[in-house]
């Protein structure tokens, strides 16, 4: 694809998300749970455990799906479903004999079709789960500079769209423009392991999400084993999360969630709350269900 | 097909579609107002299902109740002209995880018995 047609294809992707917002009755700058605004669409989200896809985008005459594969990280889900979401709003789609086709490279002219369309819903993913106001102000809000920020500053921002550490910087670096080459590579070259290395004093494998007290939503998604740093003084109303340790000396309180179910989370002496909500590790099934409270005795 | 061999192919089904939602037997009795043993039993082919129990079901796995019932195709035939889809990378796809992806979109569906 030429300079050109990208930045058309980019523009016309911008569009369709503020739309996408807009027709839902939803701002251009809060972060989106894209699960409820597909569910509010009409379109199930399903989690499957195939893990050599990504996500797939199908309808037919009873209805509209996306399949998600449940092995992939929690903000790689939420982009891969905003992604999908994008071949919905343009009426993407092929027989799945063309779309087999497709996949195998059959000729120069499909190919290019093809990656047009993926473009297309990659852009729009991008700008739906982080429209460029939000983006300004999320960074703003904290005191914070989006071309000088730095790695802990760009990762607490992620998580605050729900998308990945590189997602971010990638969406500011080609979407928006707003960071150069350099300080892009330099952010990426540090990756989400050594910031969450940085952040807790140790080298963790688990997923951290860092929910700051300026959290623009009243919902934070996370699954069995995910830790969260929450702010000072937060307070879970149950079990469903715990904290494995007293404040970090960084700053804020860590929380590990440890069964599926909804948790209310307050802060003493301020208004500060989310609604934590925990499902199993690499759910299997319907977004809708993800987070219903199993009985102690519901194993199977 | 005998009543005992149909009765276990509804009894497959309905565990299949029951976990490929992520639902517990727990979470699907309190869901159809059932006590617990009740769904254990349909799942162990050792209770009739009643209709209205099946199309709730249905309803709540979203999958047809024509698939439910043991009819229709186990896996989604590929020169469905009504069927689109999207989706990148298929060429990564593994043959025996395309053949998963296509029975799951075939037991998917609204309860009129259409496929997505």
């Amino acid at each position: 694809m030429s300079g050109e047609n990208t930045k058309m294809l980019a523009r016309e992707a911008m569009l369709a998300s503020i739309k996408t917002r807009d027709d839902r009755g939803l701002d251009q700058v809060s972060p989106v749970d894209v699960y409820a605004l597909c569910q509010s669409m009409g379109i199930k989200v399903r989690f499957v455990d195939i893990g050599s896809m990504e996500g797939v985008y199908g309808r037919g005459e009873a209805g509209t799906v996306i399949l998600l594969s449940s092995l992939r990280p929690l903000p790689r889900r939420v982009f891969t479903c905003a992604h999908e979401l994008g071949h919905h709003t343009f009426g993407h789609g092929s027989k799945v004999d063309e779309l087999l086709e497709e996949a195998l490279g059959s000729s120069e002219s499909t190919r290019k079709a093809f990656d047009a369309n993926e473009f297309l819903a990659q852009s729009f993913a991008g700008f739906l789960l982080m429209p460029t106001l939000g983006v300004r102000n999320a960074f703003a809000g904290r005191g914070w500079e989006a071309r000088t920020a730095s790695p802990i500053q760009m990762y607490t921002v992620a998580c605050q769209f729900g998308v990945g550490y590189e997602t971010l910087i990638g969406h500011l670096r080609h979407s928006l423009n707003t960071l150069s080459a350099e300080r892009a590579a330099a952010l990426k070259q540090v990756g989400p392991k050594n910031i969450r290395a940085e952040i807790l004093g140790e080298a963790v494998a688990d997923p951290l999400i860092v929910a700051d007290e300026r959290w623009a939503l009243g919902t934070l998604d996370a699954e069995v084993g995910t830790l969260l740093l929450l702010p000072d003084r937060a307070t879970a109303e149950n079990e469903r999360i715990v904290a494995p340790q007293a404040n970090l000396p960084t700053g804020g309180r860590l929380y590990r969630a440890v069964r599926p179910g909804v948790v209310r989370v307050t802060q003493q002496g301020t208004t500060w709350a989310v609604f934590v909500r925990v499902s199993n590790r690499q759910f299997v099934g319907f977004a809708e269900y993800r987070h219903l409270e199993r009985a102690d005795d519901d194993d199977v | 097909m005998s009543e005992k061999g149909k009765k276990a192919v509804i009894a497959a089904r309905v565990r299949e579609a029951r976990l490929a939602a992520g639902l517990t037997q727990g979470q699907v009795a309190r869901m159809l107002r059932l006590h617990r043993p009740s769904v254990s039993e349909i799942e162990g082919g050792n209770r009739d299902i009643t209709a209205q129990e099946l199309s709730r079901m249905a309803e709540i796995f979203d999958v047809s109740v024509s698939w439910l019932a043991g009819e229709g195709a186990d896996k989604v035939d590929v020169y469905d002209n009504k069927l689109q889809l999207a989706a990148r990378e298929l060429q990564k796809l593994k043959p025996a995880d395309l053949e998963r992806l296509l029975k799951i979109i075939a037991s998917m569906g609204g309860s009129e018995g259409k496929k997505i």
